[in-house]
């Protein structure tokens, strides 16, 4: 009820978000379209993940390497077999769809700390393999990986932005509707407590490893954009930090809701570059925010009471209207 | 229905549940009673499929379900409830039940994904059901509430209704009184009396033990997990090693 009232400043707000994300490429030079790109390609990483963490309850570490997956396979078919990138972009997350359902074969069936360290353990050696493979060029990595075809010519890094805009809206909108359905809600009930689900005739493995190959699919997506737009993997870019960066955009920005890992992603990658000038000082500056975030709002972002910002507040409540009314 | 047949459970060295057998009969209310750590909610898992019993059978309608998962004891038609009341705490009254009817829901995660007409016209006939099973058991104007936010006896009641959307043939109980005032006490048992009038048969842990003579038609009572003694209330109430169980040796007649 007092969602509708709140009804035209929400429009408004989010109409300006659009415009500002349809206008960017003619506000901004070069450089804050790649940002923006890799914001893209962060929220859905983030997103993906948080589908585990947040909504089944399943930690894992290893997310990088599903993104590291994504990325090669759709390298290696636009380098070696030219293939046109919607085939490459698809097989990415197709085989990454795979690889999870393998690895989600083998650690599924563990518990918390176990799943966490085996699932870590699995990104790494997949990471290692790659590295070491000459199939995959080894410590080499992947070069001269083409831009799209678009209408014949080479698609530019505008329409590439614009790509990766409708793309991380599609993921988000397919995530929102799967967490605010019966699938959704079957992973969350894995989430609280798996012995009751169990005893509702809830097959938990079955719908943990289909969260875990829905979110690796869309890692591999994302990992398909990543090298298709750098045009350059190294499997030294899929390190463990980068699943420990997603971790923390998913945490600070509010596990098991819509926003958190939007916005987490988005001030997670757009911090660092807005406070580059700081240099010495920013991994200090990082820490200490994650610190900060961690005291004050355990919850995420998300979870925080914005008494004080209604449009913020409204937006959170535009996708969760139901969490809106669940406080006290 | 249910025939379990020389069931034992093993923890280690403990023999939770020591070859015990079991029938109930289709339409019964069967109540296990026995003091506590007597074994009563370790048999309620090795039915259920969390403890898998070390020997012996346990038949559902004629099929052997002995070891099955929990989930496929759920699907053959066991509903049950936790003595450590198991909620969806993040979920809200109405979610909770919601979840309780997972195995009616027919749309697969392709159609949530896309929002199908057939999958919304299900999700609204479905919180239908749910709402009315609410309105039953009194915690309609409650379907928003978090159902951790509950008092303690409307989130066992809550528990009940989340096992009853399963659809089951069967419903156990594990403690359903505990932590409730007298008057929930009574309205519970009008409850599984009307339920179990509606054709469902009911297995009942109790220590409520005026609650489960009125209400049960056959006791069964565990000690170190071995049955002890099975009949009527009349039957168990004057059994001599029942009140030795219970009493102690001193109090024998
Ligand atoms: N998972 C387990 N591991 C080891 N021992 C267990 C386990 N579960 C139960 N036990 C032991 O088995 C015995 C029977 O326990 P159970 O919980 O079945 O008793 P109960 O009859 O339900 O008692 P209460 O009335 O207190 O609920 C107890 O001695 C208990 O300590
Ligand atoms: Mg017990």
């Amino acid at each position: 009820m007092e969602l509708k009232n709140k009804r035209p400043a929400l429009l408004i707000l989010c109409g300006a978000v659009l415009i500002v994300l349809a206008a960017l490429p003619y506000l901004f030079s070069g450089y804050v379209l790649q940002v923006a790109v890799y914001v893209g390609i962060y929220v859905m990483l983030a997103a993906s993940l948080n589908l585990l963490i947040g909504y089944t309850g399943i930690f894992s570490m290893g997310h990088v390497a599903f993104y590291c997956v994504g990325a090669y396979t759709s390298a290696l078919l636009a380098t070696k077999l030219d293939m046109p990138f919607i085939i490459c972009f698809l097989a990415g997350g197709a085989a990454a769809g795979l690889i999870g359902a393998l690895v989600g074969f083998a650690a599924l069936r563990l518990n918390d700390v176990f799943l966490a360290f085996t699932t870590m353990g699995l990104g790494e050696v997949i990471r290692i393999i790659i590295q070491n493979s000459s199939f995959t060029n080894g410590a080499l990595g992947v070069t001269g990986i083409p831009m799209p075809e678009f209408f014949g010519g080479t698609m530019s890094r505008e329409v590439f932005y614009y790509m990766v805009l409708v793309i991380v809206f599609l993921s988000l909108y397919f995530i929102y509707r799967l967490v605010h359905s019966h699938t959704g809600r079957t992973w969350m009930t894995i989430r609280d407590d798996a012995d009751a689900a169990a005893s509702l005739g809830i097959n938990v493995f079955r719908y943990k490893m289909l969260a875990m190959v829905l979110s690796c699919v869309i890692a591999g997506l994302a990992g398909s954009l990543y090298a298709t737009f750098v045009q350059y993997i190294n499997a030294s870019n899929f390190s463990i930090t980068v699943s420990i960066n997603i971790i923390a955009m998913v945490a600070i920005g509010g596990m098991g809701t819509l926003t958190g890992p939007v916005a987490g992603a988005v001030i997670l990658q757009v911090l660092p570059e807005a406070i580059r000038f700081l240099s010495d000082y920013r991994q200090l500056m990082f820490g200490v925010a994650l610190v900060i975030s961690i005291m004050f709002a355990p919850k995420g972002l998300a979870g925080m009471k914005w008494k004080r910002l209604k449009p913020v507040r409204a937006i959170c409540g535009l996708f969760e209207a139901k969490s809106g009314q669940r406080e006290e | 229905m249910l025939y379990a047949k020389n069931v034992y459970v093993r923890f280690g060295g403990l023999t939770a549940v020591d070859n015990v057998s079991l029938h109930i009969a289709p339409g019964e209310i069967h109540a296990i009673i026995g003091p506590n750590g007597a074994g009563k909610s370790t048999f309620f898992n090795a039915v259920s499929g969390i403890n898998k019993p070390a020997e012996g059978t346990i038949e559902f309608m004629g099929e052997d379900i002995t070891g099955l998962s929990q989930y496929q004891v759920a699907q053959k038609g066991i509903g049950r409830t936790f003595q450590n009341i198991k909620l969806f705490p993040a979920m809200t009254v109405l979610e909770n039940v919601l979840c309780g009817s997972h195995m009616n829901v027919k749309s697969s995660w392709i159609q949530d994904m896309f929002g199908t007409p057939s999958q919304k016209k299900e999700e609204r006939e479905l919180r239908q059901k749910c709402l009315e099973l609410l309105e039953r058991v009194e915690l309609l104007d409650k379907k928003d509430y978090l159902s951790s936010g509950l008092p303690y006896g409307e989130q066992r009641k809550l528990e009940i209704v989340r096992a009853m959307a399963t659809s089951p043939k069967l419903l156990m109980l594990d403690e359903p009184a505990a932590g409730m005032n007298p008057s929930e006490t009574e309205e519970l048992k009008e409850f599984i009396r009307k339920i179990n009038s509606e054709g469902l048969t009911i297995l009942l842990i109790e220590h409520d033990v005026k609650m489960v003579m009125s209400l049960a038609d056959t006791i069964t009572v565990l000690d170190h997990g071995a049955k002890i003694a099975e009949g009527t209330a009349e039957e168990v109430r004057n059994d001599q090693k029942v009140i030795e169980a219970y009493l102690g040796k001193s109090y024998r007649r």
